[in-house]
């Protein structure tokens, strides 16, 4: 019951949040409202759609973090986080296949389909594009593995789940040197501030998991007469393994 | 796929939709190089115009005033000082025009009539 309300509160500030972006955006419209019949349109749709790919992989690296942390275990409600955390990997998929095929029409870039999909083959920047189709498979392979748990054991899982980390530095890398907008301002603060992002919840993640062990290992420890021991600390749950996922 | 939390998952597909379309319009608006400082299509060509020849007016100043000195040395009347005559700055004109003559110097005054030693004698005889 509880849990529940607290779900319908989320939703809401989730709401008000969108809300608030959706003024924000539509303030500027006027201005910035795009050309549909631009000679540019696809290449401006494609760089587009990557900065939405990347803040997709973000946050999916974010809420993947937050799991095995808890760092939100106060202000979210863990099964809404693991239920969001695989609804980005997938759509984070959606958009990078997007990403990479409205490129194909654009007149100035030609980029053939094969050149898109096989890695460091384009003639556009090869190395910067080929880490981008490693991200991309990288990512189709991680998302699957949300319906393959079951065949896939702990230890495996974990693995595989890390490599998310490298992906997102293949992301941000292809983001870097293949778009032309490194450059500009606005990129390089998105840039440093989900890099930045990243790495708090992943120090936050590696701390806490160093208190959970070192609380293991006093309560593993032999207990000391009543008289002389220190009052024990409060129970916690000794693993920070994710929860089963609730399909 | 949108079956738990239906609304929190709509609810970010558009507003990645709504961020998408910002985006796509802030690119646009930065042009295709990505910096709004370089315009997407070429500057107007122009051509450039020839500069128009214009006469040192300082030598025509400074040849007057070297007649006017000339003129001036050949008059009877003691000549003006050189400091007022003199442009306030040298200029490599003033260089190759013909030097003046120095100014002359001025009259030396008449010797100073030597009093007489001796009382004109009157032809009054006293």
């Amino acid at each position: 019951m509880e849990a529940t309300a607290k779900a319908v509160r989320i939703t809401l500030w989730f709401v008000l949040a969108f809300i608030a972006g959706a003024v924000v955006a539509g303030s500027s419209f006027p201005t910035h409202w795009p050309e549909l019949n631009s000679i540019h349109m696809y290449w401006y749709m494609g760089r587009a759609s990557g900065f939405i790919a990347f803040g997709l992989l973000l946050a999916s690296v974010v809420l993947g973090l937050a799991i095995s942390s808890r760092v939100f275990d106060g202000l979210l409600v863990r099964p809404w986080v693991f239920e969001m955390h695989q609804f980005m990997s997938l759509y984070v998929l959606f958009i990078m296949f997007f990403h990479a095929l409205i490129m194909l029409p654009d007149p100035y870039a030609k980029f053939e389909l094969w050149r898109l999909l096989v890695g460091f083959a384009s003639p556009y920047r090869p190395l910067a594009v080929g880490a981008g189709a490693i991200a991309l498979y990288g990512t189709v392979i991680v998302s699957l593995s949300f319906y393959m748990k079951g065949r896939i054991d702990q230890r495996g899982w974990r693995m595989l789940h890390y490599t998310t980390f490298g992906l997102f530095v293949l992301g941000m890398v292809h983001g870097i040197y293949a778009g032309t907008d490194s450059g500009a301002q606005w990129a390089q603060i998105i840039y440093l501030s989900a890099g930045l992002t990243v790495l708090f919840f992943t120090l936050f993640r590696i701390l806490a998991a160093r208190s959970v062990a070192r609380r293991e290992k006093a309560q593993a420890a032999p207990r000391k007469p009543i008289a002389e021991a220190a009052p024990p600390p409060a129970a916690e749950p000794a693993t920070v393994a994710e929860p089963a996922p609730a399909q | 796929m949108l079956t738990k939390f239906r609304l929190s998952k709509i609810t970010s597909l558009v507003a990645s939709a709504l961020l998408f379309l910002t985006l796509w319009g802030v690119i646009e608006a930065a042009g295709w190089s990505g910096s709004a400082a370089a315009p997407p299509s070429p500057a107007p060509v122009s051509f450039a115009q020839e500069p128009v020849p214009t006469e040192p007016p300082p030598v025509v100043v400074q040849r007057t005033i070297v007649v006017r000195r000339i003129h001036q040395l050949g008059e009877t009347e003691p000549p003006a000082p050189a400091a007022a005559l003199a442009p306030s700055a040298p200029s490599s004109v003033q260089a190759q025009a013909p030097a003046a003559p120095p100014p002359q110097a001025a009259p030396q005054p008449a010797p100073p009539s030597q009093p007489n030693p001796k009382p004109v004698a009157s032809t009054r005889a006293s």
